[in-house]
């Protein structure tokens, strides 16, 4: 079993201290994640620190049943939070979608292409989007993606190829 | 077109690369994990207090209808000793 396997079995037998080893080996991967989804920094730790909690919750409860790996078990519930934060985001404030401070480690080009690419995808549904940033931003397989997403891989394939027609569709206009 | 879109996307994964957390982002979430944690001792702790006093309460209740019922019945009987009837 995985360094990340054993710590999720140790947390649940109410070793807490065990849950830092997970978070110290998958943050920096779930907040850029995050962050690529809502086009914010700040808002990204935020979702994945609540994230963190809810599967610190769902481990010590015994509701993790190890059929996914803890990775893949972490990225899904920090997809479906940001999915629910942009969607909290769309409602409350639509008109400062990435004005929000941010105090993590990011050059301001980096600020600026967060910007860019949550503008870009801000339209696409949410499963789409959601697909197309695991696999053409962060470089996951589509297996992985589909593991993450609960869907098949011929799904994923399909709603990459509507994201990329949808994007397509918009041509420039975001440019 | 195709391309154009992947190029783009590239750029700006390339561009977000280096993004990372704050530096006190594990203890951070470690500390909300804590209070978690102690929340649900307190918890575990009332609970711990209550149930033996739900306990008693259930317990004495219990009691108390037994009693009651006994002094009922006794109380009929006293009346069919009686031979008291009850016309309608």
């Amino acid at each position: 079993m995985s360094d990340l396997g054993d710590a999720a079995i140790r947390v649940s037998e109410g070793d807490a201290s065990a849950f830092t080893v997970i978070v110290d080996a998958t943050h920096h991967k779930l907040v850029r994640l995050a962050a690529r989804m809502l086009g914010n920094l700040a808002d990204a730790q935020d979702v994945v620190q609540d994230a963190y909690v809810r599967a610190y919750r769902s481990l010590t409860a015994g509701q993790f049943d190890q059929r996914s790996k803890v990775e893949t078990w972490l990225y899904r519930i920090v997809v479906n939070a940001t999915i629910d934060a942009r969607r909290k985001r769309k409602r409350t404030r639509t008109d400062e979608l990435v004005e929000a401070g941010w105090d993590g480690a990011a050059t301001a080009d980096a600020i600026v292409a967060l910007r860019e690419l949550s503008a870009w995808i801000a339209e696409l549904p949410d499963e789409q989007q959601a697909a197309l940033v695991l696999k053409s931003v962060e470089g996951l397989s589509s297996a992985e993606v589909a593991a993450i997403l609960e869907c098949s891989e011929g799904a994923v394939e399909q709603r990459l190829v509507r994201a990329r027609a949808a994007l397509r569709a918009h041509g420039g206009r975001d440019d | 077109m195709t391309d154009e879109i992947e190029k783009r996307l590239e750029r700006l994964k390339a561009a977000t690369e280096q993004l990372r957390a704050r530096a006190d982002f594990t203890a951070r979430v470690m500390s909300r994990v804590a209070s978690e944690q102690s929340l649900w001792f307190e918890l575990q702790g009332s609970a711990r207090v209550l149930v033996p006093i739900a306990a008693l309460a259930a317990a004495a209740a219990l009691a108390w209808g037994v009693a009651t019922k006994d002094s009922v019945d006794t109380a009929l009987t006293d009346i069919d000793d009686d031979g008291v009837e009850v016309s309608w």
